[in-house]
């Protein structure tokens, strides 16, 4: 079989899992999210991080009245978009099977349901995964286009108007030529990195005066910086945990049974993960990608203190790094249980002719 | 024969069964994966069964337990609502949750009770709990809300301006309210 039809295999796999939000009304802070889109959007609005998720739910108002079916279903069609796009940049880094196999994670993982499932929640992330994905498509080609430029920077429009996570978009491109040395004097590239900068810092600097500067939802926790992030550190290891045994999910991800104790075990834990990323790098570049993927993507939210903890659709966007690392590690296990086979033996030990 | 020979491949997998092996126990995984996702799309489809999972895996909390209650309100289930509300005013109280967490299960567990003890006629008992939640705790926009709706039902509406003012102040999504 192919990789397109075992992607057609996947979507349709993807398609009969979430057959039961078809029945699905709009559930939790649904409501709260989606009475903005009754009323006509201004261009403030539009323009500051998210406008492209405000307008996604007030265009489907006024397609449909605020159907919770349309909505779910525009949900699983930006999720199946994701995965293809997953696998479009994995295929570059990993074989055919292992670059599958880490799409078809992100297709049918259950630690990405609630992104799909959740619409206050998750429209966001999902419309910012499309952005950041089709960024890092588009300039982590073994040569990058004129097309492939302007793909990157519609697709970055999306990434920082689904969600402010968008500006992630220019670190993993950034991180991908480091990592695998890409950068061949393209001046696409150059050109396309220059810009991106300069909007990143922009963006940055307008993150910072629109979601940060006078939040009072940033000002109600109770801990400090390094308890704030011992404790995302403790969430961050139980997603991990739940990555590979997935039992025990649920919507509420308040941590209370943290002791300080452990939750500084745990930082130390993701400190030396970062530096095992940063050490073997060369040694086990997918692995390690995948590694920095994810904490990148995490850094916000170590850094970024509110009152709630680190919860599914906000690791959306970061498990893709873990995907990644995951097939890389059973494509070399494949690789190493191959090359211990009879024959590959026999090859071995016999010179060759 | 102590040792066996390489060229000895009998009770050994050939590379095609390694990559078949390998191939199945990731089908298996992957199909485990969609079927716990499967599980999950089903609980998403409405507050109730969200909730109910929730309270499922995690017994202990507060939080999971308020939000039933309100599912349950909203299913017109007011025995299960005010249970469920129960549950959470006394798991509220736990030495494990930090000082945060205590205080916001508590005075929201007591909250949904008096809106639902003032919506069935029974608002002395509502005005008690309500005063009680505020003097505890002022910035809680939902119970400055119900308390200051409170006075204006029961033809005290001044009474209830400064709380209606408070409300709207803590949260935007609150009306001050007009009184006649």
């Amino acid at each position: 079989m192919t990789p397109k039809l075992w992607l057609i295999g996947l979507v349709l796999l993807t398609l009969a899992i979430y057959w039961p939000l078809r029945q699905a009304g709009f559930v939790y802070e649904d409501s709260v999210y989606l009475e903005p889109a009754q009323r006509p959007l201004g261009w403030a609005q539009l323009l500051a991080p998210r406008g492209l998720t405000l307008l996604s739910f007030r265009a489907q108002w006024l397609a449909d009245g605020g159907v919770p079916r349309a909505a779910h279903a525009l949900n699983l069609f930006l999720h199946l978009l994701c995965g293809l796009l997953v696998y479009a940049v994995s295929a570059r880094l990993l074989t055919p099977p292992a670059a599958l196999l880490a799409s078809a994670l992100f297709f049918v993982h259950p630690l990405q349901s609630e992104t799909v499932a959740y619409l206050a929640g998750g429209r966001a992330e999902l419309i910012a995964a499309v952005g950041i994905l089709g960024v890092v498509w588009a300039f982590t080609g073994p040569v990058v286009t004129g097309r492939q430029v302007i793909v990157g920077i519609l697709a970055a429009v999306a990434a920082v108007g689904g969600k402010e996570l968008g500006v992630l978009a220019l670190p993993l491109v950034a991180l991908h030529a480091i990592w695998f040395r890409a950068w061949r004097g393209s001046w696409r590239l150059a050109g396309g990195l220059v810009m991106g900068a300069g909007v990143f810092l922009g963006l940055l600097v307008g993150v910072f005066h629109a979601r940060i500067l006078g939040n009072l939802y940033l000002t109600m926790t109770e801990r400090g910086a390094l308890a704030y992030a011992a404790l995302q550190s403790l969430a961050l290891w139980q997603y991990l945990g739940l990555a590979i045994w997935p039992v025990g999910l649920s919507v509420d991800h308040d941590v209370e049974l943290a002791s300080r104790g452990l939750t500084l075990v745990t930082l130390a834990l993701t400190v030396s993960l970062a530096s095992a990323v940063v050490w073997y790098r060369r040694r086990w570049p997918v692995v390690t990608f995948g590694g920095a993927w994810l904490l990148l993507a995490l850094l916000p939210r170590f850094v970024v203190r509110q009152a709630e903890y680190l919860n599914e659709h906000q690791i959306y966007v970061a498990l893709i790094g873990v995907w990644l690392a995951l097939a890389a590690n059973v494509q070399a296990l494949s690789q190493w249980l191959q090359a211990r086979a009879p024959e590959a033996l026999c090859d071995s030990s016999s010179p060759s002719a | 024969m102590v040792t066996g020979d390489l060229t000895d491949t009998s009770p050994m997998l050939t590379r095609s069964d390694r990559r078949r092996l390998t191939g199945v126990a990731v089908g298996i995984w992957l199909l485990l994966l969609s079927g716990v996702t499967c599980v999950r799309a089903q609980a998403w489809t409405s507050d109730l069964t969200l909730w109910t999972a929730a309270v499922a895996v995690t017994p202990q909390k507060p939080r999971p337990f308020i939000n039933l209650g309100i599912a349950w309100d909203q299913a017109g289930q007011l025995p299960q609502a005010m249970q469920a509300w129960q549950t959470a005013y006394a798991l509220a109280f736990q030495p494990r949750l930090t000082a945060y967490q205590q205080t916001f299960s508590q005075v929201a567990s007591l909250t949904n009770i008096a809106r639902v003890l003032a919506q069935h006629g029974q608002e002395p008992a509502a005005e008690r709990l309500l005063t009680a939640v505020v003097a505890r705790v002022p910035q809680f926009p939902h119970a400055q809300h119900n308390l200051a709706v409170l006075y204006a039902r029961t033809g005290r509406c001044r009474d209830g301006l400064p709380h209606s003012e408070i409300a709207a102040r803590l949260d935007a999504s609150f009306q001050v309210m007009v009184c006649p």
